[in-house]
């Protein structure tokens, strides 16, 4: 009976234990090691673990690296463009598929479908999309927009998507005159437009999930709420801005943290869709350490843009982690 | 409660965990490798996925199977990348203590790593004074360090070759032959042009194929032993020779399909197949390529030396070598001398379109191509393919591929030059 009790007292401890034990080795250890490999000589084949001097030198090689830099700004533009384009998917079509009567159950599973998709899978098919020669191009000559344009004079319009090079809306003149020391600054701040396809292609993966997390959202606002304002007098229009956007507003800061750990490690997509794209257009960091660790063998480099990362995606997911327990801490 | 009730079950699983891991360290030293008892298994592994390649390593097993009938071999392959992606898991099992008992490396830089890090061993006692009179002695030497032999080899790739459409280049009046310089080539350009067409094929969705085309262009300007002193110092990458490789690079580009970073090496290939473009510049493994989009040797392409490098082989040599723990050594060993006999060499090239290594196999039966490729490689000069890293370094290469992207955005010559002399 004794042991009963005690066992059961102790048994929420116990069978944290092995989680406990795991996370310890296989994350903390592992970003323990990591921490320790970017301060490291370790730049060949063989194991080197001896301290760099000075041992922050990897670092300053790193934010030097012209190709880090190039990643670490196409990293923002993709995860603003993908936040944005990809929850606006999700508002728009999980407002409508709730507001849908027929076959409401066939159109979730439509959009929502895309998401089983490994984004390899997904890569390849957009890869092809956006073939210049073969792809989405092609549509515009069906369609008869080129016959149209040449006609008025201006040309065929033939992008170039994933094999474009070229930046749009660059800043760096702007930033330049306001702050002259930027003006020599060797990193073009723009949009890459080899950038926008693979935005593109995996806003429509995961826009089924925002969806997703949209309709869960739209569940939770009470009827009579939106009743009430209707006998008010409340237009549509004001129904949406007023009560059921705001009241979406916890469950678009889930999607949008969860869409920013995606998007901070995005990889896969990228590989299959351009690598690292002509000029770095499409680099990303998540290419960077793959290739820098195991093509290159520079793993202390690899391991020290593994940990920037690890420093960006905690950027995003810790305050929110912090909320929600200190949500749960009053809830309770 | 006491926190003796917490800890001791605490203690128990870390004990536990420190036995699973410890077990997954891989084979403690001595077993395994000491032993000179054979075993009945063979881990082989390799980046031979695609269809040629896969076959060709598939007769060098049928024949190692032949003769040690009762051994099972394990096919370890990894696709992708020129072997980048095999290269990296390989990287991760030898890490972690489980060797596959033998692998695809390369002679010698991408041997010369694995000697360094002390985890491959001799096989000098596969070489019999045959099979050392058969290979010629550069190939031997290359496959040597500090005296002993560390590899054998099954095929020899070419990285200098210029293939081309022979209906868009005969109908524009264009001749070409082994005496083509470059600057006859790039002479052409203009004239495809005009005439609506696209002078080079090109597939860069990788940037192996860029390394292949820009290695050879860097033979073609500075001749092979400036070329090679690129890799122990004598030539600095600021050289003009350099400079003028980069330069013939950029005209490639800008005379390419406009598509080319979308697609692949072999879909560049189909696209001269299709007579979507007229030359293209590759290693001899594009023949492959050409063959499987059903164009015919000598009908729909020909091919010659990338210009300027007539005499010259730029080789690629496919190499086993046997883990220094290896849990099969013996086989490891056996695997070795299988691949390196006359039957098997000649099996191997028959499938892969390769040649053998070998210079005593009979070439009857081999496509024209092959014929003309195994006599070059028997007289011509050897130099050993960077873009394969045979020569230079992982990270060297990796700053090539990086320098040459920058190229590939519009990057000029000045910083290809800065950014490949700093990292040398």
């Amino acid at each position: 009976m004794k042991f009963r009790a005690r066992l059961s007292n102790n048994l929420p401890r116990l069978l944290l234990i092995p989680s406990i034990l795991i996370s310890l080795v296989f994350v903390y250890g592992f970003i323990s090691f990591t921490v320790v490999a970017s301060l490291s000589n370790w730049d060949s084949f063989a194991l080197d673990l001896s301290l760099r001097e000075p041992w922050y030198q990897t670092y300053i090689e790193l934010f030097a690296n012209p190709r880090f830099q190039i990643g670490l700004r196409n990293q923002l533009i993709f995860t603003v463009g993908f936040l944005a384009l990809t929850t606006v998917i999700g508002l728009v079509l999980g407002i409508l598929i709730h507001n849908v009567v027929l076959a409401k159950g066939f159109f979730r599973t439509l959009f929502l479908a895309p998401y089983a998709l490994s984004f390899i899978v997904t890569g390849v098919v957009w890869r092809w999309l956006f073939n210049p020669e073969t792809g989405v191009n092609l549509l515009l000559d069906v369609l008869g927009i080129n016959s149209v344009l040449e006609a008025i004079g201006v040309g065929p319009l033939k992008p170039g998507w994933l094999t474009d090079p070229s930046l749009v809306l660059t800043v760096n003149d702007a930033l330049g005159a306001a702050f002259p020391p930027l003006r020599d600054m060797g990193l073009q701040l723009g949009i890459p437009v080899a950038m926008i396809p693979i935005i593109i292609a995996a806003s429509w993966q995961v826009g089924g999930f925002a969806m997703a997390m949209t309709l869960a959202g739209l569940g939770t606002i009470p009827e009579e709420m939106i009743e009430a304002a209707r006998v008010d007098g409340a237009s549509s229009w004001q129904i949406y801005t007023k009560i059921v956007i705001p009241n979406l507003t916890p469950t678009i800061v889930s999607t949008l943290v969860i869409l920013g750990w995606t998007s901070l490690t995005i990889f896969d997509l990228v590989v299959a869709m351009s690598g690292s794209g002509p000029g770095f257009a499409t680099e990303v960091p998540g290419i960077f350490v793959y290739e820098q660790s195991f093509r290159a063998f520079r793993f202390n480099s690899g391991a020290a843009a593994s940990i920037v990362m690890l420093i960006a995606v905690s950027a995003v997911v810790v305050p929110y982690l912090a909320r929600a327990y200190r949500n749960q801490e009053e809830g309770s | 409660m006491s926190h003796r009730t917490v800890l001791r079950p605490l203690a128990a699983m870390g004990a536990a965990l420190a036995l699973v891991l410890t077990g997954c360290s891989g084979p403690s030293e001595g077993t395994g490798s000491e032993t000179s008892e054979p075993t009945d298994s063979l881990e082989i592994f390799s980046w031979w996925t695609a269809s040629a390649e896969a076959a060709a390593l598939s007769a060098l097993t049928t024949e190692f199977e032949n003769t040690y009938p009762g051994v099972e071999i394990t096919n370890a392959a990894v696709a992708g990348g020129g072997g980048g992606n095999a290269r990296a898991v390989l990287q991760t099992r030898l890490q972690g203590g489980d060797p596959p008992d033998s692998w695809m490396a390369g002679p010698g830089e991408l041997a010369r790593q694995y000697y360094d890090a002390g985890v491959i061993q001799p096989v000098t006692d596969v070489y019999d004074d045959e099979l050392r009179a058969a290979i010629p002695s550069a190939v031997l030497d290359n496959m040597t360090i500090d005296g002993e032999i560390y590899s054998a080899a099954a095929g020899v790739g070419r990285g200098n070759v210029l293939f081309y459409n022979k209906e868009l280049v005969e109908s524009n009046g264009i001749e070409l032959s082994a005496n083509t310089g470059m600057d006859d080539l790039m002479g052409t350009v203009d004239r495809l042009k005009a005439a609506g067409v696209t002078p080079f094929c090109l597939g860069d969705a990788t940037i192996f194929g860029d390394q292949v085309i820009l290695d050879a262009l860097l033979l073609a300007s500075l001749g092979p032993d400036a070329r090679n002193g690129l890799f122990d110092g004598s030539t600095e990458w600021t050289d003009p020779g350099v400079a003028e490789a980069v330069e013939n690079y950029q005209t490639l580009l800008a005379n390419a399909n406009t598509d080319h970073s979308a697609l692949t090496s072999s879909e560049a290939a189909g696209y001269l197949a299709d007579g979507k473009c007229a030359y293209y510049i590759a290693g001899d493994w594009a023949y492959g390529y050409l063959k499987q989009a059903g164009a015919e040797d000598q009908v729909d392409f020909g091919y010659i030396p990338v210009p300027d490098t007539a005499g010259e082989y730029i080789a690629i040599i496919d190499t086993f070598v046997v883990a220094k723990d290896a849990a099969n050594v013996v086989n490891a060993k056996r695997w070795l001398q299988s691949l390196s006999t006359v039957e098997s060499q000649r099996a191997f090239s028959l499938e892969k379109g390769s040649i053998p290594v070998r210079t005593d196999v009979p070439m009857d039966g081999f496509p024209p191509y092959q014929v003309a490729a195994a006599k070059d490689f028997a007289q011509d000069t050897i130099v050993w393919g960077f873009s394969t890293g045979q020569i230079g370094t992982p990270s060297l290469l990796q700053s090539f591929g990086d320098a040459i992207t920058a190229v590939n955005g519009g990057g000029g010559v000045d910083a290809f030059q800065a950014a490949m002399a700093s990292a040398s």
